[in-house]
């Protein structure tokens, strides 16, 4: 319970109350994409975008199947046989057929990025049509997320680059840590915390990206540049929201999982709630951000 | 485009994805079904049933044969089997004994002797000789 203006607020109100004071509320962040997908369903059509990479990887996986089913014959005489000239042979194959696919794969990760960029940005711009009190108009999202894309894609590159290098860093200093003797063990143990710690404000920052270009209007280099000590200003509740929705998203993918192995409209079903899944994950990091600054 | 021409545009978009995904994985899935049986009928020696792998003598050669099915031939194996799945079932699960008694004979396992491996003893000892 609480006093404001002289009125008691409580139970219910207490989001009534947090949306007056502009307080942070843990709840917005996670029920308020779903209340959002409830509400307007159309919402879950962007993320059918995702499903046209996933089925260029069914085809190229169908090609490779059509044309290297024989390694299967060859790995069973090879088990067979004990034979390790055979199993190498296996392994040359498939190295080859590895090599022979690695620009489908890029390509399909390129046009992966830009997608999955393309919709957190469009999500973001969502969250933003919503808590500004409009009605929702994928269009509008759309033709804004075209816009900021680059500024993402650059963001993402910088922050990729960093993570990779902070997480080469880490592993020198443990190395190195291993020459110092019962020191060492101290300077490991630190730098295993370090790297904890690390991982949590990157993940936090990473996440934030598309709603700080979306949403904060700032460029790819000026986010990339404020997603930091973003995240470290906001590192605890940054850290409950990302556990809780790693666990609602682990539990939902679990039902989707299920849903999928039921005859016939199995499937159906569960593209239906993966498309709700995958459009309420977008939209988290956009209302802890919104949450966050507001 | 405008909200009502995208609206359906993505609706379009998704149940073509949705309908290609779904044939291009029934395709994917035959042709591991038409791959996957030499696998099987070669590593597991070439018959159905148990009683090959039962019948194998207790060397390290033979031990080595047994984890390498128990580790390339899960149970999972037999959804892929549904007219033979009864056998298949019993190949994986023998697999999956005679690899635990392999591993109770080859590391001495005290723990597999005391929970009912009474055959680990003499692997191990055939093992040890």
């Amino acid at each position: 319970m609480a006093l404001k203006n002289g009125l008691k607020i409580k139970g219910a109100d207490a989001n009534a109350k947090e949306a007056i004071s502009g307080e942070f509320s843990f709840e917005e962040c996670i029920i308020g994409p779903f209340k959002l997908v409830r509400e307007e369903p159309k919402t879950m059509l962007p993320s059918v975008l995702e499903w046209i990479p996933m089925l260029i990887i069914a085809v190229v996986l169908g090609d490779f199947l059509t044309k290297y089913t024989y390694l299967a014959g060859k790995f069973a005489s090879a088990v067979q046989s004990n034979d390790p000239t055979i199993l190498f042979s296996v392994f040359n194959d498939l190295l080859g057929a590895f090599i022979k696919y690695l620009p489908d794969f890029v390509l399909i990760g390129l046009l992966y990025v830009l997608i999955s960029n393309f919709l957190a940005l469009a999500y973001s711009h969502m969250v933003m049509q919503k808590r500004s009190g409009k009605g929702i108009l994928i269009a509008e999202a759309f033709g804004a997320a075209k816009g900021r894309l680059p500024g993402l894609l650059v963001a993402n590159l910088l922050f990729t680059l960093t993570a990779c290098l902070a997480g080469m860093a880490f592993l020198l200093l443990i190395m190195l840590s291993s020459l110092l003797g019962i020191f060492g063990i101290l300077v490991a143990i630190m730098a295993f915390i370090m790297l904890i710690v690390a991982a949590f404000v990157l993940g936090i920052a990473g996440w934030v990206l598309s709603p700080m270009i979306m949403i904060g209007g700032k460029g790819g280099m000026e986010a990339f540049a404020e997603s930091i000590p973003f995240a470290w200003k906001n590192i605890k509740r940054g850290i409950a929201v990302v556990l809780v929705a790693f666990v609602v998203s682990v539990i939902l993918d679990q039902l989707v999982a299920a849903f999928t192995g039921i005859p016939y409209a199995g499937l159906a079903v569960a593209s239906m709630i993966g498309l709700a899944v995958n459009s309420w994950k977008a939209m988290v990091p956009a209302e802890f951000y919104s949450e966050s600054v507001e | 485009m405008d909200e009502k021409g995208l609206v359906y545009a993505l609706a379009f978009v998704g149940i073509v994805t949705l309908a290609l995904q779904t044939y291009v994985a029934s395709q994917n899935a035959q042709k591991i079904r038409e791959a996957l049986p030499p696998l099987l009928e070669s590593a597991l020696c070439y018959r159905e049933g148990g009683s090959v792998l039962l019948s194998l003598p207790a060397n390290v050669e033979n031990c080595r044969k047994i984890e390498k099915i128990y580790r390339n031939f899960g149970s999972n194996l037999c959804d892929f089997f549904p007219n033979r799945r009864g056998s298949c079932e019993k190949i994986a699960e023998i697999a999956d004994e005679r690899y635990m008694d392999c591993i109770g004979g080859l590391f001495s396992n005290e723990y597999k002797y005391s929970e009912g491996y009474p055959q680990a003893e003499q692997y191990c000892k055939e093992f040890e000789g």
